[in-house]
């Protein structure tokens, strides 16, 4: 163990509390400032962004200081990261950097440094986004933890694994692939035993790297938090069914940070016991997240990171309140599937059925069940130039949004993390014209 | 050189009483195909069809591929085939699928294939279940349940064709004849039955040709139109390899003893290192110049498909590995047009001077 960082590490954890706390507070004292403000249209943002903000703050400010003390594990968003948790590897999640990034409008800047490397403006804006982050070494959280082990699962598209393996080169760690076949149907037995098996694999390789045993004890015990921090997160998300519509899916995709990238932590659980209180408390004085709500639609594929706050503002001045997005409920579906007998098969068959590893059919099965749970009257597809796996589909699930529910649709090209794809005329137009449309 | 067009073998095949299945790119198992009486016609566009009805389907970001290969399916072959076939090779053939099977009712049955991405015993374990989950699909279409004999049999044949295959691919400089007429040969394997493909290529001139130029390997998914091999040799160039798609990344190790569906996932696993099942990156670049160096290329020339993610995330690394090992690299962009434009044409002329 290097001794200098184990200190700097334990200071991080201890002395940055304080710190923390009163980022914290500025970010409460921001929120309330807003709320003085008192905007014509919106509800002041919940506090639980504050806390969240601290949280995810506190892991990288962690992840500073992790060389020679703990072993770190990068994982993309839908790998099995409970078992990386039970042999006690430091987490770091890139496509969370990378869309810290681009909200923070840094995305196409860290593009830019990437494409004159010579990655193409056709790739992936994450992918570019975090390989100009390596590049050139900038970050907006000050260093990133070097990788001693990348868990990489495609069930989120291929795209990622070109890009985790250009990351392994780049910092010469190994990567192990968590291949998840996709399902154009109901999953097969032989792929949940695929799946099994391949993390059953994982364990020796990540074993060797940690220097630790694998306990099936601590494993279950894991598997039991991140399903109650699942469980929990799809609560937040239920609580969207109220009208007004307490909180947006603006406010789920910055929420979603934690049951993305610490799953089954204490921190994360409590984090989102939080999360429900403020709610509660919010639909108890009947305050929505959009003052007038008169329409409750549904947002399709990744945000774009860099315009949330102008989205929110845009449709929440035509009435227009984002009830839920099936983004943000990926993190929560598939909860269902863990299996608190058999763990190891649960979160296999959890891993499996990640709503982007499922058929366009069955997305669109899932939107029209939203549909009819939120109470919504229309749909936000975002044609995102970065994201095939969501956007392929879209043309025909809007026809058929229209043809069986006869509910009005429209779609924004755009892309996640790159502004430069962005028009915001042409996007004001077609919003307003929805919005039209919606009356 | 007498090649009979796509829709001449649909024919002929189908006056025999044989099935055919449009497959699209790239890696499938032709072996069970055949074991139960259907034979492959594959789809890479084509470049001359006009993409109207892959543009009601997919936004313009998809490839031409999928935008062409929809308006093929749909259109020309609607009726001609009985069945498709769409590997899972990427995010946009995914998509594809996807689409085929829940939004195009009027579209023959779709089939699909999951290609694992890793070599382990683990991979080759679901590959096997995956054929044989395959197999029992296509009985619907072929009304056949092929045993492991008549598996093994239809491997035999295929791999015959097989051999003959990788033998030209691996060897240009032992063919006396055009860089185009090589390749209208080698591509030939898309939709000839394997024996008519083994005495067409058995038939090739041998001998050594008149080289023109500066030797070139070409890699990408698909040399669409073949007027680039007439475009290369006008700018004063020859092909001596290739690491395509269509091509060369489908040579396999020859099948093994034992189980038939076990022996055909392990071969269906050989092909050399490939972008589609992402294959480690050192891999793939010390194979390529390992290529380059062994026929005396002095260049690569990345022919590509515009919005191809698995090509696109392999070549600023690629690029570095051609230039390292003192050879000369240049990527152009295509979206499968029936003619090249005349700026891809004049980089290529370029870039032929510069290494000549």
């Amino acid at each position: 163990m290097n001794l200098s960082n184990a200190v700097k590490y334990a200071g991080a954890a201890t002395l940055g509390k304080p710190v923390l706390y009163y980022q914290k507070q500025q970010n409460l004292k921001r929120i309330e400032a807003l709320a003085q403000k008192n905007d014509p249209h919106l509800s002041p943002p919940l506090k639980a962004n504050a806390r969240m903000s601290q949280l995810l703050s506190e892991q990288y400010l962690k992840g500073r200081f992790t060389e020679g003390v703990r072993k770190v594990a990068w994982h993309s968003s839908g790998a099995p990261i409970e078992i990386l948790q039970t042999l006690d590897f430091f987490l770091y999640t890139p496509d969370n950097h990378a869309a810290m990034c681009g909200a923070r409008k840094l995305g196409a800047q860290y593009c830019e440094i990437a494409e004159n490397k010579g990655y193409s403006r056709d790739i992936c804006s994450y992918a570019r986004t975090d390989i100009g982050s390596f590049l050139s070494g900038k970050t907006p959280v000050g260093r990133l933890p070097k990788p001693d082990l990348i868990v990489v699962s495609n069930n989120i598209c291929q795209t990622i694994l070109h890009w985790y393996q250009a990351m392994g080169v780049y910092y010469n760690a190994p990567v192990f692939v968590i291949d998840t076949p996709f399902l154009y149907g109901d999953a097969k037995a032989h792929d949940v035993a695929f799946v099994k098996q391949q993390m059953e694999e994982l364990i020796p390789v990540a074993e060797k790297i940690s220097g630790k045993r694998f306990s099936r004890k601590k494993f279950h015990e894991i598997c039991r938090r991140g399903k109650l921090c699942s469980d929990l997160w799809c609560e937040v998300l239920y609580r969207a069914k109220h009208k007004p519509a307490p909180l947006s899916g603006f406010d789920a995709f910055i929420l979603m940070g934690p049951v993305v990238a610490l799953r089954g932590e204490v921190s994360s659980i409590d984090f989102y016991h939080e999360v429900l209180k403020e709610i509660d408390e919010r639909i108890d004085k009947g305050i929505g997240v959009v003052k007038n709500e008169k329409y409750r639609i549904l947002w399709d594929n990744l945000p774009i990171w860099y315009r949330i706050s102008w989205f929110s503002k845009q449709l929440a001045a035509l009435g227009i309140s984002v009830a839920i997005s099936n983004y943000t409920y990926q993190w929560a579906e598939p909860a269902q599937y863990f299996d608190l007998v058999r763990p190891m098969e649960g979160a296999a068959k959890t891993y499996l059925h990640s709503i982007l590893n499922r058929s366009a059919g069955y997305k669109l099965h899932h939107m029209e069940q939203m549909v009819e749970d939120f109470s919504l009257d229309g749909v936000l597809f975002h044609s995102d130039r970065s994201c095939k796996p969501y956007s392929l589909g879209q043309m025909d699930q809007s026809r058929a949004m229209l043809d069986n529910l006869g509910l009005p649709c429209v779609t924004i090209e755009s892309d996640h993390n790159d502004e430069r794809v962005f028009s915001e005329g042409q996007i004001s137009t077609r919003l307003q014209a929805f919005a039209e449309m919606l009356g | 050189m007498q090649i009979p067009s796509r829709k001449e073998m649909i024919q002929n095949i189908k006056d025999q009483g044989g099935k055919v299945a449009a497959v699209l790119p790239y890696h499938y198992p032709r072996a069970l195909l055949r074991a139960h009486g259907i034979f492959p016609v594959e789809v890479w566009g084509p470049a001359y069809v006009d993409d109207m009805a892959g543009t009601q389907h997919f936004p313009e970001y998809t490839c031409k591929i999928v935008q062409k290969g929809t308006q093929f399916l749909m259109g020309p072959l609607a009726e001609a085939v009985d069945c498709i076939f769409i590997p899972h090779t990427c995010d946009s053939l995914q998509g594809m699928a996807s689409v085929m099977k829940d939004f195009m009712p009027e579209s023959k049955p779709v089939f699909t294939l999951y290609h694992p991405r890793g070599r382990r015993q683990s991979d080759k374990t679901f590959l096997t279940a995956e054929l044989h989950h395959l197999s029992a699909e296509l009985t619907a279409v072929s009304g056949v349940r092929p045993t492991d004999q008549d598996l093994r049999e239809a491997m035999d044949t295929e791999e015959k064709a097989s051999k003959v295959f990788s033998q030209i691919a691996l060897n240009r400089r032992d063919y006396d004849v055009t860089d185009r007429e090589f390749y209208t040969v080698l591509r030939s394997r898309e939709y000839l039955p394997a024996e008519d493909f083994t005495a067409l290529a058995q038939g090739m001139p041998r001998g050594k040709r008149d080289l023109i130029g500066v030797p070139l390997m070409i890699s990408g998914i698909v040399a669409d139109p073949l007027d680039l091999f007439d475009h290369i040799n006008g700018f004063g160039a020859h092909v001596v390899g290739d690491d395509m798609g269509c091509c060369s990344r489908r040579i396999y190790d020859a099948p093994g003893n034992g189980d038939a569906f076990d022996a055909l996932a392990v071969q269906l696993m050989s092909m050399p290192p490939d972008p589609t099942v992402s294959s480690p990156y050192k891999k793939r670049f010390d194979h390529i110049v390992d290529q380059m160096k062994e026929n005396q290329a002095k260049g690569l020339l990345v022919y590509d498909m515009k919005f191809c993610e698995p090509e696109l995330f392999y070549l600023p690394m690629l690029e570095e590995a051609v230039l390292a090992a003192g050879m000369g690299f240049l990527y152009v962009e295509i979206e499968l047009t029936p003619i090249i434009p005349q700026t891809v044409l004049n980089r290529i002329n370029a870039f032929i001077e510069v290494i000549s």
